[in-house]
C-alpha cells in the first residue's frame, strides 16, 4: 500500500515536472516562430525550383540550410531612454512583441506610412501600440493595446495623450537633443497629420475669434495671390517656383513639391489640424485648443529653417536686374517703397513738401 | 509477576512503538512529494497575480491586505482602526500564549475528544471559525469602498448609502459596558461555580476576561448591524 | 546477474562508500535505528515513534508539511533572489521578465507565492490539530507559546512579501496594513496619546515600518530584508527551538 503510493506519488512528480519542462522547452512564442520559419523555408523551395541561375541556386540553398535549422529565440528591441517609478516606468524599457510578430517584410507592409520615420528598430511598437512590450505572454501583452488605426484614435481622449507620445517619439529618436517639437506634425497614429483646410476653421472662427482671423485672413492668407501676379513668377518654371510656395503656401511638403493650400493659412501656423479640428467637432474645443496653440512653430517665422529672414529674396535679385520692364519697387522691394512713401507722406503733411520726382510714380497696394 | 512488572508491559503496550524508518519517514516524504506536486500542478494552471505596476496616484478600490489580515480588515468597519489594527490582533497573539497556561484542564492531552474539554473546545473552534468567517466576507463580500456585496451581486458603485450610525450616550455606555463585564465575570463565577475554582482567580479572570473580549467583538458587529449603533464609548482620546 | 552482485558487492566495499554510507542497508533493527541516527537530515526525528503518532489522521502531517513548505519556499526564494532586485526602478519590470523570459522563472514566481499562501494555511490548522489534541498541556506549554510565535512571524514572512512584486496589489495591501500600524496607541502617530510622546508621522511605528512616511524606495528595501533574511532568520532559529522541545518535552503528544 505504501510502496504503491510512493510509486503513484513518484509518477505525479515526474508527470508535473516533464509539464514544467515542455513549458521551458516550448513557450508559447515558439509556435509563431515555427510556423514563420516554415513558410519561409517553403517560399524559398518554390523559388528554388523555378531558378535556373547557378549564382542564384547556390544563394538560395544557402538560405534553405539556414532555414531548415532555425534558431528560436526572444527577439527584443531595446529602447532608449530613462525609467524610473517615479515616471511610471520600470526596467530599461523592451519591445518583444517581434518575438511572435517575427515577420518583418509583412510588418513593413502594414507599417508603409510610418515605417520610414519610425524605424523598428528604434522606435519599436508600444510607443503607438501600447500594452506590455516586456511581456511574451498573448494575454499580458496585449492587455491594453491599440491593435488598428481606429483604437489609435479612440484613445486619444485628451491632448495630453498626444503630447506624451511626441516626447515619447523625442525619447526614442536617436538624435540626443530631438525635442518633441519636431513630432508635432504627427497625430496618434504617427502618421502625418492631415491639413484640413482654413475653409474648415472658418466655418466657427471667422464670428469666434475676429479680430486675429480678420487681420490673417486680410493679409496673409492673400499672399500667395499678390505673388501669383509677379512677374517673375509668371516667368519662372516650376522649379522657381517651388521656393516660392515654401513660404507662401501652407502644409508644404519639400519632398514632393506640393502644398496643401494657397496662402499662408491657418495651418500654417497652427500646424496641421487633422487632430485638433477633430476635438473641436468633438466639442472637446479645449482639448484642441492645447494643441493649436503650441503649434505655432516660430521656426516658420524666422531663425535659419524660417521664412522671415534676411536676403530671402535674393533669387529674384537677377530677374529684376535684367528685367527693363518690371519696376523693382513695385514688385522686389515693396516694403521698402512703402516706408518711403509714408515717410514722405508724413513729411508732406508736415511741411508741404514736394515729393521726391526720383521715386516711381506706380500706385501699387502692396495688399489687397 | 510483581505488580510492577504487570503495569510496565500495560505502558509498553500502550505506548507501542514503530522504528521511524521507514514508517515514519517514508509517509512524511510521500507526503512532501504530493504537496509538490500539488504546489506544481497549480502554479502551472493559475498565474500568481500580477497587477499594474504600483501607482500610489491611483488607488485601488476596494484596497484589500493580504486574504489572512482581511478578518482585521473586517473588524475595521466596526472599530476604530487602533481597536481593529493593533489591539484585536495583539490580544489574539497574547490570548493564544496565553491558552496552555489557562487550560489546567488536563484531560484530553495527546488525542481528540471534546467531552472531557467541551468549553475549551467550543471557545477555540468558535473563535478559529469566526476569524476565518471574517476573512471570507472580507475577501469575496466587500467591494468598493468597502461595501457590502453578496456573492452572486456584481461589484458596483453605487450601492445604497449606508444609514446614518448613532452611538450611545456616554452614560448608557459605560452603564452597558459595566454591566457586560461585570456580569460576564460574575454569572459565571456564580453559575459554574466548579470551574472556576478549578481555575483559581487569577486563570478565572484571564479566561473569562479574554472570552468576553471575543465575544465582545461579536456584540458590537451585532449592535452596528441591528441598531447602527458606532461606538459605545465616546472619550476625547479614543472611541470604543 | 551474478556478476552485477559482484560488482555492487565490491563497490560497496570499497573505501570511499563505505567513508559515506557509515552502515548497510540490509533489513535489521540496528540498520533502522542507525538509518535515523548517522543521518544528520532524519536525526531530528527518534529512532522509534508510538505507533498512533504515524496515524496519517492524528497529525495530517500538517507540522511536517509546514517546515517542509518552509524548506520549498527558501530553495525558490534563493532562486528568485538571483533574478529579482528591490530596486523601485526596476522591481516590476523583474517580475515580468521572470515571468516569461527567465527559463522556469514562471514556476519559481508562481510556486512561490502559491507555496506562501500554502504555509499560512497549513501553519493556521496545524494550531487547530494541536489545540483539538490538547497537545500544549504539561509539559509542552512553551512549545505552543513558541508556535504561536510562528505563526506569527509566517504571517509577516507572507505579508513583507507581498509588497516585494511592486504591483498595485502589493502597494495597496502594505498601505492597508501599515495605515493599521499607524493607528498604534501611543506609537502611532494617528493613534490615541501619540501627543504624550510627541509622536507624528515621521517617527511613529509606521515611518519605522516604511522607512519613510509613504511607500517608496526604502519601504521595498526594507520589506526586501525582512522578507529574505530577518525574519527567516528568526523564524529558522525558533524553528530550532520547536522542534527541539517536541523532542525534549516528551515526544510528540500522545494518551498519558
Amino acid at each position: 500500500m505504501k510502496k504503491k503510493l510512493f510509486l503513484l506519488s513518484s509518477i505525479l512528480l515526474l508527470v508535473s515536472t516533464l509539464m514544467w519542462v515542455k513549458d521551458m522547452l516550448e513557450p508559447e512564442w515558439k509556435q509563431y516562430q515555427v510556423e514563420y520559419y516554415e513558410q519561409q523555408r517553403k517560399a524559398v523551395e518554390k523559388q528554388l525550383q523555378s531558378t535556373s541561375g547557378e549564382e542564384e541556386t547556390a544563394e538560395l540553398e544557402a538560405k534553405l540550410v539556414k532555414l531548415q535549422k532555425p534558431k528560436y529565440e526572444i527577439k527584443q528591441i531595446l529602447l532608449k531612454g530613462d525609467y524610473s517609478w517615479a515616471d511610471q516606468s520600470n526596467g530599461q524599457k523592451t519591445d518583444r512583441c517581434i518575438t511572435c510578430h517575427i515577420d518583418e517584410a509583412k510588418l513593413a507592409a502594414s507599417h508603409e506610412t510610418v515605417v520610414k520615420d519610425f524605424p523598428f528598430d528604434i522606435y519599436g511598437c508600444t510607443v503607438c501600440h501600447g500594452g506590455t512590450g516586456r511581456s511574451l505572454d498573448e494575454e499580458h501583452a496585449h492587455h491594453g493595446i491599440f491593435k488598428h488605426k481606429r483604437a489609435m484614435r479612440q484613445r486619444l481622449e485628451h491632448a495630453d495623450v498626444l503630447f506624451d507620445m511626441w516626447n515619447e517619439f523625442a525619447t526614442l529618436s536617436l538624435e540626443d537633443d530631438t525635442e518633441w517639437a519636431s513630432f508635432k506634425d504627427r497625430t496618434i497614429t504617427g502618421e502625418k497629420a492631415i491639413y484640413m483646410g482654413s475653409g474648415k476653421c472658418m466655418r466657427c472662427h471667422t464670428g469666434l475669434t475676429a479680430p486675429h482671423v480678420e487681420r490673417w485672413k486680410r493679409v496673409k492668407f492673400e499672399s500667395f495671390n499678390v505673388i501669383k501676379e509677379a512677374p517673375d513668377y509668371i516667368a519662372g518654371d516650376e522649379d522657381y517656383r517651388k521656393k516660392c510656395y515654401e513660404c507662401h503656401t501652407t502644409g508644404y511638403n519639400k519632398e514632393t513639391g506640393t502644398y496643401e493650400e494657397e496662402g499662408i493659412t491657418c495651418e500654417a501656423c497652427h500646424g496641421p489640424g487633422e487632430v485638433y479640428a477633430s476635438f473641436m467637432d468633438r466639442g472637446k474645443a479645449t482639448e484642441g485648443q492645447k494643441i493649436a496653440k503650441i503649434t505655432p512653430a516660430y521656426n516658420k517665422c524666422g531663425g535659419t529653417e524660417g521664412c522671415h529672414r534676411s536676403r530671402r529674396h535674393e533669387m529674384r535679385v537677377k530677374f529684376f536686374r535684367d528685367s527693363k520692364d518690371h519696376d523693382p519697387y513695385e514688385w522686389f522691394k515693396p516694403k521698402y517703397k512703402r516706408i518711403v512713401s509714408e515717410a514722405l507722406e508724413k513729411k508732406k503733411s508736415g511741411t508741404a513738401e514736394e515729393v521726391d520726382p526720383a521715386l516711381p510714380k506706380h500706385n501699387i497696394k502692396f495688399v489687397r | 509477576m510483581s505488580n510492577h512488572a504487570e503495569a510496565q508491559i500495560a505502558n509498553n503496550k500502550k505506548t507501542e512503538k514503530v522504528f521511524s524508518w521507514p514508517n515514519l519517514v517514508a509517509k512524511e516524504f510521500i507526503a512532501a512529494i504530493l504537496v509538490t506536486v500539488v504546489l506544481l500542478v497549480y502554479s502551472y494552471y493559475v498565474d500568481a497575480p500580477l497587477r499594474e505596476l504600483a501607482n500610489p496616484g491611483e488607488p485601488e478600490n476596494p484596497a484589500k491586505a493580504p486574504w489572512y489580515f482581511l478578518g482585521l480588515q473586517e473588524i475595521l468597519v466596526y472599530f476604530d482602526p487602533w481597536i481593529a489594527g493593533v489591539v484585536v490582533p495583539s490580544i489574539i497573539i497574547m490570548g493564544l500564549m496565553a491558552i496552555p497556561y489557562i487550560d489546567v484542564n488536563p484531560k484530553g492531552n495527546g488525542g481528540y475528544c471534546f467531552w472531557d474539554r467541551r468549553f475549551a473546545v467550543t471557545v477555540f473552534l468558535f473563535g478559529f471559525i469566526f476569524w476565518y468567517l471574517l476573512i471570507i466576507v472580507g475577501t469575496y463580500m466587500r467591494g468598493p469602498f468597502w461595501a457590502f456585496f453578496w456573492p452572486w451581486e456584481t461589484w458596483s458603485f453605487d450601492f445604497p448609502t449606508p444609514p446614518p450610525l448613532i452611538s450611545l450616550p456616554n452614560w448608557l455606555g459605560i452603564f452597558a459596558l459595566l454591566i457586560y463585564f461585570g456580569f460576564g465575570m460574575l454569572v459565571p463565577a456564580v453559575a459554574f461555580w466548579k470551574f472556576a475554582k478549578q481555575l483559581g482567580f487569577i486563570r478565572y479572570n484571564i479566561t473569562m476576561g479574554l472570552f468576553l473580549l471575543m465575544m465582545g467583538v461579536l456584540v458590537k458587529i451585532a449592535l452596528r448591524l441591528m441598531f447602527n449603533i458606532k461606538y459605545i464609548l465616546q472619550t476625547p482620546w479614543f472611541n470604543i | 546477474m551474478n556478476l552485477i552482485l559482484y560488482f555492487i558487492r565490491k563497490l560497496t566495499e570499497t573505501e570511499v562508500w563505505k567513508s559515506v554510507f557509515r552502515h548497510g542497508y540490509t533489513d535489521t533493527s540496528r540498520n533502522r535505528a542507525l538509518q535515523t541516527i548517522s543521518n544528520v537530515w532524519l536525526h531530528l526525528h527518534p529512532v522509534k515513534v508510538p505507533k498512533h503518532a504515524v496515524k496519517i489522521r492524528f497529525t495530517w502531517c500538517l507540522g511536517g508539511l509546514t517546515f517542509f513548505i518552509f524548506l520549498f519556499l527558501t530553495v525558490t526564494g534563493v532562486l528568485l533572489m538571483f533574478y529579482y532586485v528591490p530596486d523601485v526602478n526596476r522591481a516590476y519590470a523583474d517580475m515580468i521578465d521572470l515571468m516569461y523570459v527567465v527559463p522556469l522563472g514562471r514556476l519559481l514566481r508562481t510556486s512561490h507565492r502559491w507555496a506562501g499562501h500554502a504555509m499560512v494555511i497549513t501553519v493556521c490548522f496545524h494550531m487547530l490539530r494541536v489545540f483539538l489534541t490538547g497537545s500544549y498541556k504539561a509539559p509542552r506549554q512553551f512549545n505552543w507559546v513558541l508556535g504561536v510565535l510562528l505563526l506569527v512571524l509566517t504571517f509577516l514572512l507572507s505579508f513583507t512579501g507581498y509588497l516585494l512584486p511592486w504591483d498595485q496589489l502589493g502597494y495597496w495591501a502594505i498601505m492597508v496594513g501599515t495605515n493599521m500600524g499607524a493607528a498604534t496607541p501611543v506609537m502611532g502617530y494617528q493613534g490615541p496619546f501619540a501627543e504624550l510622546l510627541g509622536v507624528k508621522i515621521n517617527n511613529d511605528i509606521r515611518f519605522a515600518l516604511l522607512g519613510g512616511t509613504q511607500i517608496d524606495a526604502p519601504s521595498l528595501l526594507r520589506a526586501y530584508v525582512w522578507h529574505c533574511i530577518g525574519i527567516p532568520i528568526i523564524a529558522g532559529a525558533l524553528m530550532i527551538l520547536h522542534f527541539w522541545r517536541v523532542r525534549k518535552d516528551g515526544g510528540i503528544s500522545g494518551p498519558l
